[in-house]
């Protein structure tokens, strides 16, 4: 049997028309399924990666801006600061504007001075159960150890290139009375963290965001005194 | 007539001795056979005394939830090791716990639930804050205090922890929670440890100690119960790492101990005394016939703790192991009798002679026990009714058994004719007495008392170690407790929120650990939430309003800011049950117990005497409150214990009196007699005085012991003074006194401090009565009494 050249063409056209609609329906198929393998297990796969690079440092320094729109105040406050970060356990924040205060954490205590009272005040955090949920959280978030917030948090890919992770927290952490989401947005060479952005459940939310971010660098132990403010 | 009847009785044995012999072998072998299905009470309890109070408190330490722990010490030894080793090692510790010995086991609280118990407290504020604590805001409420609050939020709000804080300080721009917090501080407190929280364990400061608190179901008193438990707790502690060390505190473990090292020193001194015995029988009397000397006393025990078991039920294994002193004591008789039977040509005679003054010792002995039938301590009843009917069984058989099987020596007892015939006392050797003596007795009013009843605890080192390692780590302070009962819950708490107020005014609040302070009667409660309706609808809550609007625009504070904590002033939680998930059930275990009869709240404050006293005052007001303090309880315990004894001393020195007056019929004599008796209390106090020993609770007991046995040589010297005998008397007392400094001398080497003590007594007491029965006691006879021959004439 021959095949005439229209009818030829016509079945040809056919063929394309269906292998676009097929192409057009696998494609949302297979990102649909991408996307649901990236469910739990891509999710971990995810955060532990990330978790090891951001975490691949052994100290840290790094200018922050901290905005809070809190329906407490009328305006919405700017903090400017540096942060200074020497693992395992020693995380000083040093705030110049609007107020002097520097703050030195540690897994068990917190040690704080600020210009107004110019006194320094050590608090317990095995006694304080409140501020050691939130340093806890903290603490966390800067060192990189994400794949343990998968026990408190569900996690949300929002965004990849850069990576945007909303996490929110489970019924069973105790953070949850106070925040409502945490989104964290990776540097685009993924080694640290550019912003976290901290969601009440009242709709009063945080952004800090990192700027000129050095890892590695050599600290000096004046940085994490408290006793006097650190330029 | 009592005569005849001796003879018969002696002569109806004599004549079917063998028969007899083989009964008492038959009903011996029963009772040893039939020891093991006795059933002995391990409770320490029958060794205190039966006042209310100590019962009362006894009671409430038995069955409280307070004292029925164990609490664990974990330690992490290895410094490659982590504190996620160290939290593992807990939990796989607390996991192997399990009932029926371990009820609940806890090794921390969770972060969540602290937080909900918390929220719980800041709703229910309204509910929880008194007139003190609604005098402490109002004074907040200055211009000068809000705007330093204003200052202090803003600094909080900006701070890391102020994105955890928003919420918070909305709801409470003053700071109301810390008054809270204070409470819980000084409830927490009241557990009197230094603890940490870290991932729900509870951990030391220095971060490498873990601590498990282990509730069980056995009482602190019964050491049989305690043994199980310990030996099931040592299993899994040998399970755990290499790398972890463990220490445990629980009361548990003292009265273990006691009962161990009692049994370890009764033993050990029991088979030191049994060779002893054998060896100095067989030396000095070289017949081994005269083993039965020492087997009378023992099978006469046996066969009266049957006959108590049968009248009285469980007797107590301190009763029991205390009747060893009386196997000491009655072996005297068995040497009187067989010595005067041995070298007897008239056997029936020499033994009625000598049944007179073995007769008139037993009683003197027995009234001894007798005066412990009156002791308020149940213990000490029970002791007395047990050598009661020992000592008669021994009598029994020493007068009318013993003789019969008695051989005839023509040998000598070795130093006996030399003890009998050598006239040991003279002016010289009196005089030499008489000086020693006075010294003593000088020394002897200064001898220190030591009313502590600690002192003769016999907890073994290695625990008083691990309690001294564990307060290093976990810090302790000593609190007394003070309980009210009541049939409902809620009249409990209405009674406690009344103590809790005079407590609070009388000690401080900071001092008083009360659940009134935290959650009080719903009575108090209504009046609590009227007061601070009252309190904020006086105008206090607009001029808060507008001193926080005044000063919070400085710091960039919205209108609205504290709109959360204005719109909820005066609100009323739905949810007032108090039952929480995280410390605050821990709180209420410790405060609330459930009885039988109702409800009991506790409160905590320092056993210290001024808060002892203080809360003692209070008492007074509150008949159905009892306290409890481990100072206080002990001072009781001793008083009491020391009344007791004093008691059965007064009795005894007049029953002994009177009985040896009775027998005697003679001023002089009986006194002579007595001689033995104040010199072995004299010495006996002057030596602890000049060592340096202080007399204490067992020193007491063993010494009115003593005065029954010095007596007895005193009465056997004066008998034989007076008729003249050479019958062996002096050698039987030597070996009587020979015999019971062996057999209690053997004491001084326990571990025990309550033996020790007893052994240090009757050495010193009853080896100085004895020289002085030797020594003394003939001289005085002779320039005191007129001649033998003399009163056989008249």
């Amino acid at each position: 049997m021959t095949i005439r050249p229209t009818e030829r063409r016509f079945f040809a056209v056919s063929l394309l028309f269906c292998c676009l609609i097929l192409s057009l329906y696998y494609i949302p198929f297979s990102e649909a399924q991408e996307n649901k393998t990236d469910g739990v297990t891509d999710v971990s796969v995810l955060l532990r990666r990330l978790g090891r690079q951001v975490s691949d440092f052994k100290s840290l320094k790094t200018d922050f801006v901290q905005e809070k729109d809190l329906a407490i105040f009328q305006n919405k406050i700017i903090l400017k600061g540096r942060i200074y970060l020497q693992k395992p356990g020693r995380i000083a924040w040093h705030v110049d504007k609007p107020v002097k205060y520097s703050v030195l954490i540690t897994d068990t205590m917190i040690r704080q001075w600020d210009e107004d009272t110019d006194q320094v005040q050590e608090i317990s955090l095995s006694k304080n159960p409140v501020f050691k949920v939130a340093i806890g959280q903290l603490t966390t978030w800067f060192n990189g150890d994400y794949i343990s917030l998968l026990d408190d948090y569900t996690v949300r890919i929002r965004r990849q290139n850069p990576f945007v992770l909303e996490f929110f927290p489970k019924e069973t952490n105790a953070a949850k009375k106070f925040i409502k989401t945490v989104t964290i947005t990776f540097r685009e060479d993924e080694k640290y963290l550019k912003q976290i952005k901290i969601q009440e459940p009242s709709g009063d939310s945080t952004t800090l965001s990192f700027e000129g971010t050095v890892l590695n660098a050599p600290l000096e132990e004046r940085f994490f005194k408290v006793n006097r403010h650190v330029r | 007539m009592l005569d005849k009847y001796f003879d018969l009785l002696y002569d109806f044995i004599k004549n079917r001795k063998w028969p007899i012999f083989f009964i008492l072998l038959l009903l011996i072998a029963t009772s040893l056979a039939g020891l093991p299905l006795l059933k002995f009470s391990s409770d320490i309890e029958a060794m205190l005394p039966g006042d209310p109070e100590i019962s009362r408190s006894m009671n409430f330490l038995k069955n409280s939830n307070i004292t029925n722990k164990v609490i664990i010490s974990l330690a992490l030894t290895s410094p490659e090791k982590d504190k996620e080793a160290l939290l593992h090692a807990a939990d796989q510790l607390a996991g192997s716990l399990k009932p029926p010995l371990f009820t609940r086991v806890t090794v921390g609280l969770t972060d969540s639930g602290m937080t909900n118990d918390m929220e719980f407290l800041f709703r229910n504020i309204p509910q929880i804050f008194s007139e003190r604590d609604l005098a402490s805001i109002d004074a907040q409420i200055t211009p000068e205090k809000v705007s330093a609050k204003m200052r202090g939020n803003y600094l909080q709000l900006l701070k890391p922890e102020g994105i955890f804080m928003n919420s918070m300080l909305r709801s409470d721009p003053l700071g109301f929670n810390l008054l809270m917090l204070n409470k819980l501080k000084v409830l927490s407190g009241s557990f009197g440890y230094n603890i940490s929280m870290e991932k729900g364990h509870f951990i030391s400061a220095d971060g490498r100690h873990a601590m498990i608190i282990a509730q069980t179901s056995v009482p602190v008193t019964d050491s049989r119960g305690a043994g199980e438990l310990f030996r099931n707790l040592e299993e899994q502690l040998r399970k755990l790492p290499d790398y972890i060390s463990s220490d445990v505190v629980s009361g548990h473990a003292h009265s273990l101990s006691n009962e161990r090292v009692m049994k370890k020193d009764v033993n050990l001194t029991t088979v030191i005394a049994a060779v002893v015995f054998v060896l100095l029988f067989l030396f000095v009397f070289r017949d081994a016939g005269a083993t039965l000397i020492f087997l009378i006393p023992l099978f006469s025990i046996f066969q009266a703790v049957y006959l108590c078991y049968f009248f009285f039920g469980r007797l107590s294994y301190a009763v029991v192991g205390l009747s060893t002193v009386l196997a000491g004591i009655s072996v005297d008789y068995g040497i009187q009798v067989y010595i005067a039977a041995r070298n007897s040509k008239d056997t029936l005679h020499d033994i009625k002679r000598i049944a007179v003054p073995v007769l008139i010792g037993a009683l003197t002995t027995g009234v001894v026990f007798f005066s412990f039938l009156f002791s308020g301590i149940e213990g000490y009843r029970q002791l007395g009714w047990l050598s009661i009917f020992g000592l008669a069984f021994s009598l029994v058989y020493c007068i009318f058994i013993l003789p019969h099987f008695t051989a005839k020596r023509n040998t000598d007892i070795l130093f006996g004719e030399r003890l009998e015939n050598y006239n040991w006392s003279n002016k010289y050797i009196v005089m030499l007495w008489a000086m020693v003596t006075a010294v003593l007795l000088f020394f002897a009013f200064n001898v220190r008392f030591d009313g502590n009843i600690y002192k003769i605890d016999g907890t073994e080192s290695g625990i008083l170690q691990a309690e001294k390692r564990f307060q290093e780590v976990w810090g302790r302070h000593k609190t007394a407790m003070l309980v009210a009962g009541g049939e409902s819950f809620e009249k409990v708490l209405e009674e406690n929120d009344a103590i809790y107020k005079e407590a609070a005014a009388a000690l401080g609040a900071e001092k008083f650990a009360g659940f009134s302070m935290l959650w009080p009667a719903e009575k108090t409660r209504k009046e609590n939430a009227a007061r601070w309706k009252l309190f904020w609808e006086q105008g206090r809550e607009e001029k808060l309003k507008k001193l926080i609007e005044a000063e919070g625009v400085e710091y960039g504070f919205s209108r609205q800011a504290f709109a959360p904590f204005f719109d909820n002033l005066y609100k009323t939680p739905e949810d007032n049950d108090i039952a929480g998930s995280g410390f605050i059930s821990g709180l209420q275990e410790r405060f609330l117990q459930k009885t039988r009869d109702g409800y009991q709240i506790v409160s905590f404050f320092p056993d210290e005497k001024e808060s002892v006293e203080a809360v003692k005052r209070i008492i007074t007001r509150h008949p159905g409150a009892f306290l409890v303090s481990e100072s206080a309880l002990s001072q009781k315990i001793s008083g009491a214990v020391y009344a007791d004894i004093a008691k059965m001393a007064v009795i005894t020195a007049v029953l002994v009196a009177l009985f040896t007056f009775l027998y005697f019929r003679n001023v002089r004599e009986v006194i002579i007699s007595f001689v033995p008796v104040v010199t072995g209390i004299v010495w006996l106090f002057g030596i602890m005085s000049l060592s340096g020993i202080s007399f204490n609770l067992s020193t007491l007991i063993t010494g009115i012991t003593l005065m029954s046995i010095c007596v007895d040589y005193g009465i056997f010297m004066v008998y034989r003074c007076r008729h003249n005998l050479k019958t062996g008397i002096v050698m039987g007392i030597a070996l009587s006194a020979l015999t019971t400094i062996i057999g209690t001398g053997v004491l001084i080497f326990a571990k025990h401090p309550a033996l020790f003590y007893v052994g240090l007594t009757m050495t010193i007491g009853v080896g100085s009565g004895y020289l002085s029965s030797l020594l003394v006691v003939p001289y005085f006879y002779r320039i005191t009494m007129p001649s033998t021959k003399e009163k056989e004439r008249t």
